[in-house]
């Protein structure tokens, strides 16, 4: 590392250490955490992520290779010049001692612009993260010289717990490769050589061929001319970051806009704001982690009718294609061509496809507003493109190029043009060819030639192609019976498959989904909608709020079981008590969740399933409480099992339907109450009890139980003072909602063991036994995909355990990602384990856990002797034992009667 | 090119679903039988599913019983190859597997109970042993389409591939909740398009009250691939009622009442049913 990065790191690290004395790292780490979840999460990427090439503008009032830059710096108003000039996101300098950079000058411009702001400091610890958060950035810069692999990959993975994008600076080949490596979605290269600050431009043309396509490329440094934009456009960097050129111009707006190129500026404005918006609408995930950045860049190609143009401007694609060439079935005329541009979203570009045209030809065409890039389909060489930047500088070229062997590749490797487009044939006749040639390529290029609504989502899957080419694909005879013409209906077809590859919804990894028949889709996708609305809305979560404190009784204690500690002479044990909530069990916070949910979409039936009978009871204690009816459907073994909350859920007004098909358990109410479902929808919310079932449930029981971690967190600092963190957090896991609201706000701090407990039954080697994770395989079921435990023919396997709570043959699919990934580890606890740990807890510490409970308190009983007495385990209680006490009489061979 | 077409070439269709080994695969295949010669056009073959989830309880206790009886997948398929190609009297007419996603994915899997330890993606190239497995082996005795009612449009990318690959027409469904969905369900359908003619599970019901001509005019303007409407019938009244109001009927309930009803002499009640109410008794 070279002296002044090493000086600027080593202040960075002054700088925590300072800023810990009076804000330790786990209460900063909390507090961002506990920020309400932002619908603009990854907004940065996401700016970078639209057509055309992205321009983040720099805040900084000096630098140490120029000193003083700007001597009076009015942060605000160069934030709102840039704003208005269309800059794509803001970066903005807090490094305060060589570059004079401010929190406050953050906080204060995020605050002020709609933009994205980037925080642009030297992170050297995880603390700056937590800071960004803090200060409304929306992304970090994280430098590859000043971090390890390691602190790479793991300052990435906070980042994202954060909706934080990470923008991951690279100099050289070994640490663009590191950057690849540790996950980066953001590379940036600097084309200032830091040992000696001189500026390179080779340095990001070098470079950006070792960054695949799908990884956004932001060139830094160096960039104050329009041909040095046009230069990083040719290579096909997705953003540029420029700083010094216009901090120093007199009128930033300008300069910006002409670095941009003039009549490029007011489209890209547009093109922004409703970028953003639809992005916002469904760009994320339900992990919150997995970003969609937008899936390829989609050109439709060879419009030539007004109703094409009502299509693309209905549907949006990034570009849309004129056909100037002659000898195509599609070619129009300059004039007809400039009608139908006028008609055309601005948002959209408009490119013309020309072939072996003199220059002057696209160039006027250009000039006159009626395209925006050039599509080069001929013979035409370097030399001519050379000639067309010479009259209009700052357009984007895209050269077209046969393949038809691997030989063709090289001539499109060695095009100057800014993109790359490989075509089967000679252009719009539809043929295909071998996607597998294109496994050498190594510069980003749009796929044309043969592409169909059909063939489209698994060539993005396979090649990952930078966009996609479309036009005979999507064309159907026309009405007159002759000719093939545009069809609306296959060009959404075809849009829709290409964002599908991105992101499949409510996937955690592989998992997830909604796999329910058709009569239920408009019914989940309603619920979509209506959780999207209601998860942000402050006069929600204020309701929902109170009814969890003041009639749920909401914190739950966090106690210390001394007595078990002190016996067991291990880690120190906190119990958290959910089994002190209304109604004795955390299905509570769920029920409350949703039924006031239901009652905003305007329902007025609550169904639900249950296996124990707590969720049951919550559901119909939730329903009594907001005036709703209430059916509940349960296992007839399950009713014999839990007699006493059947009673309890029909004094609360509920019906109990008992369930009989199958093994008369909680898969088969789950079952019926979908059948129920199905049946009566208009008035009728299922009011599911697990983070399982179809999306967008297991995420929004997650949501309304991570309550749990939320309050763990600040309780056990309360008690073993700041920035404590526990070593373990146990939890038992049927569908696995405790566990997942137990482990939610811990999932970003590797240092927290998360262990799920699993009931194994009469053993994991038997089959009766519940432990899907351990004995179970890949499937789809109930609504999603995630582990079950099933036969060889899929057929769902009957389950066994004495804990009716966690006889469930499947799990949440976000624990089945949990899994995968190895954050969390699953573990198997017999029904003889458990049923110990629920007489111990009762004789050790006067309390009578739920049997479910118990299988977390067994393995905490294993674990907590094995760990240190400085270590620390939370286990959540997930419910109260009353409803078990004669089940485990019976398993001790005693009959109760009244 | 699957036999579907086929089923709607000689007027309006008459469809029958059957689950297979219920009570035992010989019985199914009378009944298979005596339904093509009194006027099925196509025969839904249903592949039992522990947890059948849009079944009503008919079918939900035929698939009970085909299962408790022994029946696997690997049974069935050789039951329909043997359908195919019995040298007397083979099935002409086309076949389609009705199941759920899990008897498809799942399909056929040896191995360990976990992904391979490492493996970042454990699922994926199970999906594919399971999925591919099972259509190559439906394809091979002779079955033209598959109907999974658990995946709805957004997640058919899992199956359409080898579905395409194979020559199997993944049947898509339609329902009165469909709505604006309709179009968009109905652009991408193969063989013939599954019309759901009410809320709820399948079963017989006295009256069927949506709209169903609204929903044909939508998949009209949408394709060309004929609409068969099911979920409820069973008179002869709504059999011929659903056929005037779109191209074919399709009936399960009834006629696994009465299998339920005759166990191994099942043939020929149902071959009485289907005359009935097809209307074209061969």
């Amino acid at each position: 590392m070279n002296d002044i990065l090493a000086s600027l790191a080593s202040a960075a690290r002054t700088r925590v250490a300072e800023a810990e004395k009076n804000l330790p790292k786990d209460r900063l780490r909390s507090l961002a955490l506990s920020l309400p979840p932002r619908g603009n999460a990854f907004s940065f990427e996401r700016a970078l992520a639209s057509p055309g090439l992205a321009f983040i503008c720099e805040c900084k009032k000096a630098s140490p290779s120029r000193g003083l830059i700007a001597p009076d710096f009015p942060y605000l108003r160069i934030a709102e010049d840039y704003e208005r000039a269309g800059a794509d996101a803001i970066s903005v300098l807090t490094e305060p001692t060589r570059f004079l950079g401010s929190d406050a000058y953050l906080r204060e411009i995020a605050a002020h612009v709609s933009v994205p702001c980037l925080r642009k400091d030297f992170t050297v610890d995880d603390y700056m993260l937590y800071e960004a958060r803090m200060l409304g950035a929306s992304a970090v810069l994280l430098i590859c010289a000043l971090l390890g692999a390691d602190s790479l990959r793991k300052y990435i993975t906070v980042a994202d717990s954060l909706g934080l994008s990470a923008l991951v600076e690279a100099h050289d080949a070994d640490e663009v490769r590191m950057a690849v490596n540790a996950g980066a979605r953001i590379i940036g290269v600097n084309n200032r050589d830091l040992r000696n600050f001189t500026v390179s431009m080779q340095n990001s043309a070098l470079l950006r061929d070792l960054v695949p396509p799908d990884i956004l490329f932001v060139a830094e440094s160096g960039i104050s001319t329009p041909s040095d934009v046009a230069a990083m456009r040719g290579i096909g960097a997705d953003a540029v970051l420029v700083g010094e050129a216009l901090m120093r111009a007199s009128d930033r707006t300008s300069a910006l806009k002409a670095l941009r190129g003039e009549a490029d500026s007011a489209k890209r404005n547009a093109a922004g704001v409703a970028k953003g918006a639809a992005d916002a609408a469904g760009g994320l995930s339900g992990t919150g982690k997995a970003v969609r950045t937008g899936g390829p860049r989609i050109k439709i190609c060879g419009l030539s009718r007004p109703s094409d143009i009502e299509t693309v401007n209905r549907l949006l694609p990034d570009y849309a294609g004129f056909v100037f060439a002659e000898g195509s079935p599609r070619t129009v005329s300059p004039e007809a061509a400039h009608r139908l541009r006028a008609a055309l979203d601005p948002r959209i570009r408009a490119v013309g496809v020309f072939r072996d045209n003199s220059p002057a030809f696209p160039a006027a065409l250009i000039k006159e507003g009626t395209i925006d890039v050039i599509q080069l389909h001929g013979h035409e060489d370097n030399a001519y493109i050379e000639a067309l930047r010479r009259l209009c500088p700052c357009t984007e070229v895209l050269q077209a190029f046969p393949v038809r062997s691997s030989g063709d590749l090289e001539q499109a490797r060695r095009s100057t043009a800014d993109c790359i487009l490989l075509d089967g044939g000679t252009g719009g006749n539809g043929t295909g060819f071998d996607w597998k040639l294109l496994g050498g390529m190594d510069r980003p290029f749009f796929l044309a030639g043969g592409l169909t609504p059909e063939n489209v989502r698994g060539a993005v899957q396979e090649i990952h192609p930078f966009g996609v080419d479309v036009s005979s694909g999507v064309e159907s005879t026309g009405a007159d019976g002759t000719g093939r013409v545009k069809d609306a209906y296959k060009i959404e077809a075809f849009m829709r498959r290409c964002t599908m590859t991105a992101a499949s919804k409510g996937r955690f990894g592989v998992h997830g989904g909604q796999y329910i028949p058709e009569t239920l889709m408009n019914a989940v996708l309603e619920l979509e909608d209506a959780y999207d609305r209601y998860r942000d809305d402050p006069a929600f979560n204020a309701e929902l709020t109170s009814l969890l404190n003041d009639y749920a009784g909401r914190p739950s204690r966090l106690y210390y079981a001394a007595n078990m500690t002190k016996d067991l002479g291990g880690a120190r044990i906190y119990l958290k008590r959910e089994d002190l909530n209304h109604t004795g069990a955390h299905k509570i916070n769920n029920a409350l969740g949703q039924a006031l949910l239901a009652r905003k979409m305007g329902k007025t039936r609550l169904i639900a399933e249950t296996g124990a009978g707590q969720h049951g009871v919550a559901t119909a204690t939730a329903a009594a409480l907001l005036g709703m009816d209430c059916v509940v459907f349960m296992g007839k073994v399950d009713m014999e099992r839990q007699a006493l909350n059947v009673y309890r859920m029909k004094l609360l007004g509920a019906e109990v339907v008992p369930v009989t098909t199958g093994t008369a358990t909680l898969k088969d109410a789950v079952s019926q109450a979908m059948r129920e479902w199905t049946a009566r929808i208009s008035d009728t919310h299922y009011c599911l009890g697990s983070v399982m079932g179809p999306h967008p449930f297991p995420t929004i029981v997650r949501d309304f139980q991570a309550v749990i971690s939320r309050e763990i967190r600040w309780q056990l600092q309360e008690k073993e003072g700041e920035g404590r963190l526990p070593d373990a957090v146990l939890a038992c896991v049927g569908g696995g909602s405790n566990a997942i609201g137990s482990f939610y706000h811990f999932i970003g701090d590797p240092g927290v063991r998360l262990i799920g407990c699993e009931a194994a039954g009469r053993g994991i080697d038997t089959p009766e036994t519940a432990a899907t994770i351990s004995t179970g395989r890949i499937g789809i079921f109930h609504g999603m995909k995630s582990y079950f435990c099933q036969d060889s023919f899929g057929q769902i396997a009957p389950v066994y355990s004495i804990s009716a709570g966690l006889d469930y043959p499947g799990v949440g699919p976000e624990h089945a990602w949990l899994h995968d990934i190895g954050r969390a580890e699953y573990v198997a606890v017999t029904d003889e384990e458990a049923v110990q740990a629920f007489e111990y807890l009762a004789r050790t510490e006067g309390i009578i856990p739920a049997i479910e409970s118990a299988h977390a308190l067994s393995y905490a009983m294993k674990l907590a002797p094995s760990m240190g007495t400085d270590k620390i385990i939370v286990v959540t209680l997930s419910g109260r034992g009353d409803k078990d006490v004669a089940a485990i009489a019976r398993y001790r061979g005693e009959n109760l009667t009244d | 090119m699957s036999r579907i077409p086929e089923a709607f070439d000689h007027g309006k269709a008459f469809i029958a679903f059957i689950t297979c080994g219920d009570p035992d695969l010989e019985t199914t295949g009378k009944v298979v039988r005596a339904a093509v010669k009194n006027g099925a056009d196509l025969i839904e073959l249903g592949i039992p599913f522990s947890d059948p989830t849009a079944e009503g309880p008919v079918i939900q206790s035929a698939n009970l019983h085909a299962l408790q009886n022994g029946v696997t997948t690997d049974r069935i398929l050789d039951f329909v190859h043997t359908l195919r190609t019995d040298p007397e009297d083979p099935v002409k007419v086309p076949l389609v597997f009705m199941t759920y996603a899990n008897v498809v994915f799942s399909y056929g899997y040896k191995g360990p109970a976990q992904g391979m330890p490492g493996c970042s993606n454990p699922g994926r190239d199970m999906q594919y042993t399971g999925t591919e497995a099972f259509l190559r082996k439906a394809a091979e005795a002779g079955v033209d389409g598959l109907i999974l009612p658990d995946v709805p449009f957004e997640e058919k990318d899992d199956f359409a591939p080898a579905c395409r690959k194979y020559g199997i027409d993944l049947i898509s469904m339609v329902a009165p909740t469909s709505e604006s969905r309709i179009s968009m369900i109905a652009k991408e359908a193969e063989g013939f398009l599954y019309i759901v003619s009410s809320l709820g599970v399948t079963g017989e019901r006295t009256a069927i009250t949506t709209d169903l001509d609204a929903m044909v005019r939508l998949v009209r303007a949408a394709t060309d691939v004929p609409c068969a409407i099911g979920f409820g019938i069973s008179t002869p009244e709504q059999a011929a009622d659903m056929m005037a109001r779109s191209d074919g009927a399709i009936v399960g309930s009834a006629i696994i009442r009465l299998v339920e009803q005759y166990g191994r002499d099942a043939a020929g009640p149902v071959g009485a049913l289907v005359g009935s109410l097809s209307g074209k008794k061969r």
